[in-house]
Protein backbone atom coordinates (compact mmCIF):
# COMPACT_ATOMS: atom_id res chain seq x y z
CA UNK A 1 0.00 0.00 0.00
CA UNK A 2 2.80 2.33 0.81
CA UNK A 3 4.70 1.28 -2.21
CA UNK A 4 1.63 1.78 -4.24
CA UNK A 5 0.52 5.27 -3.15
CA UNK A 6 4.31 6.43 -3.19
CA UNK A 7 4.39 5.49 -7.12
CA UNK A 8 0.67 7.21 -7.38
CA UNK A 9 2.72 10.54 -6.11
CA UNK A 10 5.39 9.98 -8.53
CA UNK A 11 3.34 8.43 -11.42
CA UNK A 12 1.13 12.12 -11.03
CA UNK A 13 4.17 14.51 -10.30
CA UNK A 14 5.98 13.05 -13.70
CA UNK A 15 3.38 13.56 -15.90
CA UNK A 16 2.81 17.08 -14.76
CA UNK A 17 6.62 17.39 -14.52
CA UNK A 18 6.57 16.63 -18.14
CA UNK A 19 4.07 18.71 -19.26
CA UNK A 20 3.69 21.90 -17.62
CA UNK A 21 7.39 21.81 -16.40
CA UNK A 22 9.50 21.35 -13.22
CA UNK A 23 9.47 25.10 -12.22
CA UNK A 24 6.16 25.85 -13.47
CA UNK A 25 4.56 22.74 -11.28
CA UNK A 26 4.64 23.60 -7.12
CA UNK A 27 4.23 20.80 -4.72
CA UNK A 28 0.74 22.22 -4.02
CA UNK A 29 -0.29 21.64 -7.71
CA UNK A 30 1.20 18.24 -7.06
CA UNK A 31 -0.95 17.37 -4.01
CA UNK A 32 -3.82 18.77 -5.56
CA UNK A 33 -3.85 16.41 -8.40
CA UNK A 34 -2.70 13.38 -6.70
CA UNK A 35 -5.79 14.05 -4.76
CA UNK A 36 -3.38 14.04 -1.48
CA UNK A 37 -2.55 15.64 1.38
CA UNK A 38 0.69 17.84 1.74
CA UNK A 39 1.90 15.90 4.76
CA UNK A 40 1.34 12.53 2.85
CA UNK A 41 4.07 13.80 0.15
CA UNK A 42 6.35 14.64 2.23
CA UNK A 43 6.12 11.44 3.90
CA UNK A 44 7.44 9.77 1.00
CA UNK A 45 9.45 12.20 -0.14
CA UNK A 46 11.66 14.66 1.49
CA UNK A 47 11.66 17.65 -0.88
CA UNK A 48 10.20 18.46 -4.48
CA UNK A 49 14.00 17.96 -5.40
CA UNK A 50 13.75 14.13 -4.49
CA UNK A 51 10.94 14.24 -6.41
CA UNK A 52 12.32 15.32 -9.40
CA UNK A 53 15.73 13.21 -8.97
CA UNK A 54 13.35 10.33 -8.59
CA UNK A 55 11.19 11.34 -11.72
CA UNK A 56 14.91 11.39 -14.01
CA UNK A 57 15.24 8.11 -12.47
CA UNK A 58 12.02 6.90 -13.34
CA UNK A 59 12.52 8.36 -17.40
CA UNK A 60 16.15 6.97 -17.86
CA UNK A 61 14.66 3.45 -16.37
CA UNK A 62 12.27 3.34 -18.75
CA UNK A 63 14.19 5.01 -21.77
CA UNK A 64 17.07 2.37 -20.80
CA UNK A 65 14.30 -0.53 -20.57
CA UNK A 66 12.75 0.87 -24.01
CA UNK A 67 16.10 0.49 -25.84
CA UNK A 68 17.65 -2.95 -24.54
CA UNK A 69 14.49 -4.78 -24.92
CA UNK A 70 14.58 -3.67 -28.53
CA UNK A 71 18.21 -4.14 -29.72
CA UNK A 72 19.75 -7.41 -30.01
CA UNK A 73 22.90 -7.65 -28.71
CA UNK A 74 23.69 -10.74 -31.09
CA UNK A 75 24.37 -8.17 -33.71
CA UNK A 76 27.34 -7.60 -35.10
CA UNK A 77 29.81 -4.80 -36.52
CA UNK A 78 27.55 -1.89 -36.96
CA UNK A 79 24.02 -3.24 -36.72
CA UNK A 80 23.37 -2.96 -33.25
CA UNK A 81 24.19 0.89 -33.21
CA UNK A 82 21.96 1.52 -36.08
CA UNK A 83 19.55 -0.68 -34.13
CA UNK A 84 20.24 1.44 -30.91
CA UNK A 85 20.13 4.70 -32.54
CA UNK A 86 16.83 3.50 -34.53
CA UNK A 87 15.71 2.37 -30.68
CA UNK A 88 15.91 5.95 -29.70
CA UNK A 89 14.48 7.70 -32.93
CA UNK A 90 11.14 5.39 -32.38
CA UNK A 91 11.14 6.39 -28.84
CA UNK A 92 11.58 10.04 -29.67
CA UNK A 93 8.32 9.44 -32.50
CA UNK A 94 6.30 8.14 -29.89
CA UNK A 95 3.08 10.30 -29.52
CA UNK A 96 3.58 10.36 -25.65
CA UNK A 97 7.24 11.58 -26.14
CA UNK A 98 7.38 14.50 -24.03
CA UNK A 99 11.23 15.49 -24.57
CA UNK A 100 14.33 14.04 -23.02
CA UNK A 101 13.70 14.32 -18.83
CA UNK A 102 17.24 15.00 -18.40
CA UNK A 103 17.63 17.44 -21.11
CA UNK A 104 14.34 19.47 -20.03
CA UNK A 105 15.57 19.22 -16.32
CA UNK A 106 19.08 20.80 -17.40
CA UNK A 107 17.30 23.66 -18.89
CA UNK A 108 15.27 24.56 -16.13
CA UNK A 109 18.18 23.65 -13.48
CA UNK A 110 21.24 25.78 -15.52
CA UNK A 111 23.07 26.05 -12.49
CA UNK A 112 26.16 23.69 -12.67
CA UNK A 113 26.16 23.36 -8.90
CA UNK A 114 22.40 22.31 -8.70
CA UNK A 115 21.73 18.57 -7.43
CA UNK A 116 19.29 18.58 -10.20
CA UNK A 117 21.08 19.56 -12.60
CA UNK A 118 24.14 17.33 -12.24
CA UNK A 119 22.19 14.39 -11.99
CA UNK A 120 20.62 15.33 -15.49
CA UNK A 121 23.81 15.78 -17.05
CA UNK A 122 24.56 11.86 -15.76
CA UNK A 123 22.29 10.95 -17.44
CA UNK A 124 22.70 12.34 -20.64
CA UNK A 125 26.03 10.94 -19.95
CA UNK A 126 24.55 7.42 -19.82
CA UNK A 127 23.39 7.58 -22.63
CA UNK A 128 26.02 8.83 -24.53
CA UNK A 129 28.16 6.36 -22.94
CA UNK A 130 26.10 3.81 -24.18
CA UNK A 131 25.83 5.08 -27.91
CA UNK A 132 29.91 5.24 -27.45
CA UNK A 133 30.20 1.58 -26.32
CA UNK A 134 28.34 0.45 -29.03
CA UNK A 135 29.99 2.04 -31.27
CA UNK A 136 33.46 1.15 -29.65
CA UNK A 137 32.01 -3.04 -30.12
CA UNK A 138 31.25 -1.51 -33.63
CA UNK A 139 35.01 -1.08 -34.72
CA UNK A 140 34.70 2.77 -35.02
CA UNK A 141 37.76 4.52 -34.99
CA UNK A 142 36.69 7.49 -32.68
CA UNK A 143 33.18 6.36 -30.65
CA UNK A 144 33.16 9.21 -27.81
CA UNK A 145 33.15 11.76 -30.96
CA UNK A 146 30.69 9.59 -33.13
CA UNK A 147 28.50 8.89 -29.94
CA UNK A 148 29.17 12.93 -29.47
CA UNK A 149 27.84 13.46 -33.00
CA UNK A 150 24.72 11.24 -32.69
CA UNK A 151 23.69 12.63 -28.84
CA UNK A 152 23.69 16.20 -31.15
CA UNK A 153 21.45 14.69 -33.88
CA UNK A 154 18.87 12.68 -31.56
CA UNK A 155 18.60 15.70 -29.39
CA UNK A 156 17.86 17.98 -32.54
CA UNK A 157 15.27 14.94 -33.56
CA UNK A 158 13.51 15.12 -30.68
CA UNK A 159 12.98 19.25 -30.13
CA UNK A 160 11.95 19.27 -34.19
CA UNK A 161 9.80 16.42 -33.27
CA UNK A 162 8.23 18.46 -30.18
CA UNK A 163 8.10 21.19 -33.03
CA UNK A 164 5.78 19.23 -35.65
CA UNK A 165 4.76 16.33 -35.05
CA UNK A 166 5.11 13.89 -38.01
CA UNK A 167 8.02 16.50 -39.98
CA UNK A 168 10.20 13.74 -41.20
CA UNK A 169 13.00 14.98 -39.34
CA UNK A 170 12.93 11.52 -37.51
CA UNK A 171 13.56 9.58 -40.49
CA UNK A 172 15.89 12.01 -42.20
CA UNK A 173 17.78 11.63 -38.58
CA UNK A 174 17.93 8.19 -38.62
CA UNK A 175 19.05 8.24 -42.15
CA UNK A 176 21.90 10.48 -41.05
CA UNK A 177 23.01 8.61 -38.24
CA UNK A 178 23.24 6.11 -40.44
CA UNK A 179 25.30 8.07 -42.87
CA UNK A 180 27.41 9.19 -39.80
CA UNK A 181 28.37 5.81 -38.56
CA UNK A 182 29.03 4.06 -42.29
CA UNK A 183 31.64 6.66 -42.82
CA UNK A 184 33.02 6.40 -39.10
CA UNK A 185 34.08 2.78 -39.82
CA UNK A 186 35.70 3.54 -43.24
CA UNK B 1 15.66 30.58 -31.76
CA UNK B 2 16.12 34.01 -32.21
CA UNK B 3 19.57 33.44 -34.12
CA UNK B 4 17.36 32.39 -37.50
CA UNK B 5 14.96 35.72 -37.04
CA UNK B 6 18.32 37.71 -37.87
CA UNK B 7 19.27 38.25 -41.65
CA UNK B 8 22.82 39.11 -40.26
CA UNK B 9 23.24 35.15 -39.78
CA UNK B 10 21.96 34.00 -43.06
CA UNK B 11 23.85 37.18 -45.07
CA UNK B 12 27.52 36.08 -42.60
CA UNK B 13 26.73 32.73 -43.99
CA UNK B 14 26.58 33.62 -47.29
CA UNK B 15 29.88 36.15 -46.94
CA UNK B 16 31.85 33.01 -45.76
CA UNK B 17 31.59 30.43 -48.14
CA UNK B 18 32.31 31.03 -51.76
CA UNK B 19 30.20 27.20 -52.92
CA UNK B 20 26.97 26.41 -51.90
CA UNK B 21 28.85 23.21 -49.88
CA UNK B 22 31.10 25.66 -48.20
CA UNK B 23 28.24 27.80 -46.74
CA UNK B 24 26.25 24.64 -45.86
CA UNK B 25 29.40 24.35 -43.24
CA UNK B 26 29.91 27.67 -43.08
CA UNK B 27 25.86 27.67 -40.76
CA UNK B 28 27.85 25.56 -37.76
CA UNK B 29 31.28 28.52 -37.77
CA UNK B 30 29.03 30.94 -37.52
CA UNK B 31 26.52 29.64 -35.41
CA UNK B 32 29.64 29.15 -32.88
CA UNK B 33 30.89 32.39 -33.39
CA UNK B 34 27.56 33.82 -32.50
CA UNK B 35 27.20 31.78 -29.10
CA UNK B 36 30.93 32.71 -27.86
CA UNK B 37 30.21 36.40 -28.36
CA UNK B 38 30.85 38.09 -25.20
CA UNK B 39 27.68 38.60 -23.57
CA UNK B 40 25.28 36.87 -26.13
CA UNK B 41 25.25 33.67 -24.19
CA UNK B 42 23.89 35.05 -20.91
CA UNK B 43 21.66 37.03 -22.98
CA UNK B 44 20.13 33.95 -24.92
CA UNK B 45 17.85 31.75 -22.87
CA UNK B 46 18.37 28.19 -23.26
CA UNK B 47 14.29 27.68 -22.32
CA UNK B 48 13.89 29.84 -26.29
CA UNK B 49 16.12 26.56 -27.71
CA UNK B 50 13.53 24.29 -26.58
CA UNK B 51 10.61 26.84 -27.14
CA UNK B 52 7.93 25.41 -29.25
CA UNK B 53 7.85 29.38 -30.56
CA UNK B 54 10.78 28.43 -32.06
CA UNK B 55 9.15 26.20 -34.61
CA UNK B 56 8.91 29.25 -37.29
CA UNK B 57 12.91 29.86 -37.05
CA UNK B 58 13.37 26.68 -37.67
CA UNK B 59 11.79 26.14 -40.84
CA UNK B 60 13.59 29.51 -41.88
CA UNK B 61 17.13 28.21 -41.17
CA UNK B 62 15.75 24.85 -42.80
CA UNK B 63 14.04 26.84 -46.14
CA UNK B 64 17.72 28.32 -46.28
CA UNK B 65 19.73 25.60 -45.93
CA UNK B 66 16.70 23.76 -48.50
CA UNK B 67 18.06 26.57 -51.35
CA UNK B 68 21.80 26.10 -50.38
CA UNK B 69 21.07 22.12 -51.05
CA UNK B 70 19.72 22.77 -54.26
CA UNK B 71 22.63 24.95 -55.41
CA UNK B 72 24.84 22.76 -53.85
CA UNK B 73 23.09 19.87 -56.20
CA UNK B 74 22.25 17.38 -53.05
CA UNK B 75 20.97 14.28 -54.41
CA UNK B 76 17.68 15.09 -52.03
CA UNK B 77 18.22 18.65 -50.88
CA UNK B 78 14.66 18.16 -48.46
CA UNK B 79 16.49 15.74 -46.39
CA UNK B 80 20.09 16.85 -46.32
CA UNK B 81 18.50 21.15 -45.82
CA UNK B 82 16.65 18.59 -42.62
CA UNK B 83 19.76 16.43 -41.04
CA UNK B 84 21.36 20.01 -40.98
CA UNK B 85 19.43 21.29 -39.63
CA UNK B 86 18.91 19.23 -36.53
CA UNK B 87 22.34 18.89 -35.78
CA UNK B 88 22.67 22.46 -36.07
CA UNK B 89 19.55 23.45 -33.04
CA UNK B 90 21.14 20.19 -31.23
CA UNK B 91 24.59 21.47 -30.99
CA UNK B 92 23.03 24.89 -30.25
CA UNK B 93 21.66 23.56 -27.31
CA UNK B 94 24.57 20.85 -26.27
CA UNK B 95 27.09 24.14 -26.82
CA UNK B 96 24.90 26.52 -24.66
CA UNK B 97 24.62 24.02 -21.63
CA UNK B 98 28.45 23.03 -21.80
CA UNK B 99 30.03 26.15 -23.17
CA UNK B 100 33.46 24.73 -22.17
CA UNK B 101 33.36 21.72 -24.88
CA UNK B 102 33.57 22.69 -28.65
CA UNK B 103 30.63 20.77 -29.48
CA UNK B 104 29.41 22.95 -33.11
CA UNK B 105 33.52 21.70 -33.86
CA UNK B 106 32.31 18.19 -33.89
CA UNK B 107 28.40 19.23 -35.52
CA UNK B 108 30.69 20.93 -38.66
CA UNK B 109 32.57 17.68 -39.11
CA UNK B 110 29.37 15.43 -39.21
CA UNK B 111 28.15 18.12 -41.30
CA UNK B 112 31.20 17.79 -43.45
CA UNK B 113 30.52 14.23 -43.79
CA UNK B 114 26.64 14.38 -44.93
CA UNK B 115 27.61 17.29 -47.41
CA UNK B 116 29.11 14.85 -49.10
CA UNK B 117 27.58 12.25 -48.97
CA UNK B 118 24.31 13.66 -50.36
CA UNK B 119 26.51 15.99 -52.84
CA UNK B 120 28.74 12.68 -54.25
CA UNK B 121 27.55 12.41 -58.08
CA UNK B 122 27.54 9.05 -59.62
CA UNK B 123 30.56 7.58 -60.20
CA UNK B 124 32.14 5.14 -58.16
CA UNK B 125 35.10 6.14 -56.56
CA UNK B 126 36.32 2.39 -55.88
CA UNK B 127 35.47 1.69 -59.50
CA UNK B 128 39.03 0.76 -60.88
CA UNK B 129 40.53 1.97 -63.89
CA UNK B 130 40.66 -2.06 -64.84
CA UNK B 131 36.31 -2.36 -64.12
CA UNK B 132 36.18 0.89 -65.86
CA UNK B 133 38.05 -0.75 -69.17
CA UNK B 134 36.53 -3.51 -69.26
CA UNK B 135 33.12 -2.02 -68.27
CA UNK B 136 33.68 0.13 -71.46
CA UNK B 137 34.54 -2.65 -73.32
CA UNK B 138 31.09 -4.43 -72.55
CA UNK B 139 29.69 -1.40 -73.77
CA UNK B 140 31.29 -1.23 -76.74
CA UNK B 141 29.97 -5.04 -77.47
CA UNK B 142 26.67 -4.06 -76.45
CA UNK B 143 26.63 -0.88 -78.70
CA UNK B 144 28.63 -3.65 -81.66
CA UNK B 145 25.92 -6.12 -80.77
CA UNK B 146 22.58 -3.43 -81.22
CA UNK B 147 24.17 -2.86 -84.61
CA UNK B 148 24.13 -5.45 -86.53
CA UNK B 149 21.18 -7.64 -84.26
CA UNK B 150 17.50 -7.08 -84.01
CA UNK B 151 16.56 -5.72 -80.67
CA UNK B 152 13.94 -6.04 -79.33
CA UNK B 153 12.72 -2.12 -77.73
CA UNK B 154 13.97 -1.91 -74.18
CA UNK B 155 14.09 0.71 -72.10
CA UNK B 156 17.75 3.04 -72.03
CA UNK B 157 18.51 2.50 -68.70
CA UNK B 158 18.35 -1.41 -68.55
CA UNK B 159 18.42 -2.64 -65.11
CA UNK B 160 16.87 -6.37 -63.69
CA UNK B 161 13.25 -5.48 -62.74
CA UNK B 162 12.81 -3.96 -65.82
CA UNK B 163 14.21 -6.96 -67.89
CA UNK B 164 11.93 -8.96 -66.29
CA UNK B 165 9.34 -6.44 -66.93
CA UNK B 166 10.05 -6.27 -70.50
CA UNK B 167 11.35 -9.84 -71.00
CA UNK B 168 10.05 -12.37 -68.35
CA UNK B 169 11.93 -15.20 -67.71
CA UNK B 170 9.26 -17.25 -69.63
CA UNK B 171 10.25 -15.21 -73.27
CA UNK B 172 13.16 -17.96 -72.95
CA UNK B 173 11.70 -20.61 -71.81
CA UNK B 174 13.49 -23.11 -73.29
CA UNK B 175 16.94 -21.64 -71.49
CA UNK B 176 17.13 -22.96 -67.45
CA UNK B 177 15.44 -19.44 -65.45
CA UNK B 178 17.98 -20.00 -62.93
CA UNK B 179 20.93 -19.92 -65.60
CA UNK B 180 19.01 -16.63 -67.14
CA UNK B 181 18.44 -15.02 -63.19
CA UNK B 182 22.26 -15.54 -62.78
CA UNK B 183 23.36 -13.66 -65.74
CA UNK B 184 20.88 -11.13 -65.01
CA UNK B 185 22.16 -10.61 -61.70
CA UNK B 186 25.66 -9.97 -62.55
CA UNK B 187 25.05 -7.73 -65.43
CA UNK B 188 22.98 -5.69 -62.51
CA UNK B 189 25.67 -5.88 -60.00
CA UNK B 190 27.73 -4.89 -63.20
CA UNK B 191 25.53 -1.82 -63.75
CA UNK B 192 26.04 -0.99 -60.07
CA UNK B 193 29.43 -1.39 -60.27
CA UNK B 194 30.44 -3.99 -57.72
CA UNK B 195 31.61 -6.40 -59.87
CA UNK B 196 34.13 -6.25 -63.02
CA UNK B 197 32.60 -6.93 -66.31
CA UNK B 198 33.77 -9.62 -68.42
CA UNK B 199 35.84 -8.95 -71.69
CA UNK B 200 33.26 -10.73 -74.09
CA UNK B 201 36.35 -10.21 -76.62
CA UNK B 202 38.14 -12.99 -74.58
CA UNK B 203 35.33 -15.38 -74.40
CA UNK B 204 34.20 -18.11 -76.71
CA UNK B 205 31.80 -16.69 -79.13
CA UNK B 206 28.56 -18.87 -78.21
CA UNK B 207 29.28 -17.76 -74.51
CA UNK B 208 29.44 -14.32 -76.27
CA UNK B 209 26.29 -14.26 -78.25
CA UNK B 210 24.76 -16.25 -75.41
CA UNK B 211 25.62 -13.58 -72.89
CA UNK B 212 24.30 -10.55 -75.02
CA UNK B 213 21.07 -12.95 -76.03
CA UNK B 214 20.04 -12.45 -72.01
CA UNK B 215 21.02 -9.17 -71.22
CA UNK B 216 19.32 -7.61 -74.58
CA UNK B 217 16.52 -9.87 -73.83
CA UNK B 218 16.86 -11.57 -77.46
CA UNK B 219 15.18 -14.93 -78.54
CA UNK B 220 17.74 -17.75 -78.43
CA UNK B 221 18.51 -19.61 -81.88
CA UNK B 222 19.16 -22.57 -80.24
CA UNK B 223 18.06 -22.56 -76.72
CA UNK B 224 19.89 -25.41 -75.22
CA UNK B 225 23.10 -24.45 -77.17
CA UNK B 226 22.54 -20.95 -74.66
CA UNK B 227 21.49 -22.92 -71.67
CA UNK B 228 25.72 -24.35 -72.12
CA UNK B 229 27.24 -21.15 -72.94
CA UNK B 230 25.56 -19.87 -70.34
CA UNK B 231 26.31 -22.40 -67.74
CA UNK B 232 30.17 -22.76 -69.09
CA UNK B 233 30.55 -18.60 -68.89
CA UNK B 234 28.62 -18.56 -65.27
CA UNK B 235 31.28 -21.08 -64.07
CA UNK B 236 34.66 -19.20 -65.66
CA UNK B 237 33.01 -15.83 -64.22
CA UNK B 238 33.18 -17.41 -60.74
CA UNK B 239 36.08 -19.28 -60.81
CA UNK B 240 38.06 -16.03 -62.27
CA UNK B 241 36.49 -12.55 -61.35
CA UNK B 242 33.63 -13.50 -58.60
CA UNK B 243 36.00 -12.71 -55.91
CA UNK B 244 36.49 -9.28 -56.89
CA UNK B 245 33.33 -8.10 -56.40
CA UNK B 246 32.68 -5.70 -53.97
CA UNK B 247 30.45 -5.75 -51.82
CA UNK B 248 26.98 -3.45 -52.45
CA UNK B 249 27.12 -0.29 -51.12
CA UNK B 250 25.36 0.36 -47.74
CA UNK B 251 26.11 3.94 -46.97
CA UNK B 252 24.36 5.47 -49.82
CA UNK B 253 27.64 7.51 -51.06
CA UNK B 254 28.07 6.49 -54.24
CA UNK B 255 25.77 5.46 -56.91
CA UNK B 256 27.06 4.60 -60.63
CA UNK B 257 24.41 4.06 -63.54
CA UNK B 258 25.66 2.81 -66.63
CA UNK B 259 23.50 4.06 -69.50
CA UNK B 260 23.61 2.54 -72.91
CA UNK B 261 22.26 5.42 -75.27
CA UNK B 262 19.93 4.80 -77.88
CA UNK B 263 21.94 3.61 -81.43
CA UNK B 264 19.98 5.24 -84.06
Amino acid sequence: MATAMRDHILNVASELFATRGINATGVDTIVSSAGIAKMTLYKYFKSKEQLIVEYLQQHDDLLRKGLFDKVGTEKSGTAQLKELVGAVMEWISDSEFKGFAFINASIEFPQSENPVHRVSLEFAQALRSTIAGSAKQSGVKKPDILALQLSLLIEGAAMAEQMQRGSGAIEHAREAANTLINAAIV
Amino acid sequence: MELFESSWFFSMVEKRGSTPKQRLLAVFTIAAEWIAAPGLREKFSLETVNDTSSSQQFQHLTAFLNRLSVSAKARNPAMLSNQLALLLIGAIAEQLRHPEMQVLEEAADAAQVLVSSACTRTFNIRFGYGTGLAASVLAVFIGWHLLTQPVMPVAAAPQVAIYHNIMPVAAVRQVNPDEVEAVLALHEQILRGECNAPHLAMLPPDQTTAYMNVIESRQPDDPAADEASLRAFMAWYNSIHAIECYPPHTNDHINTVWVRKKVG
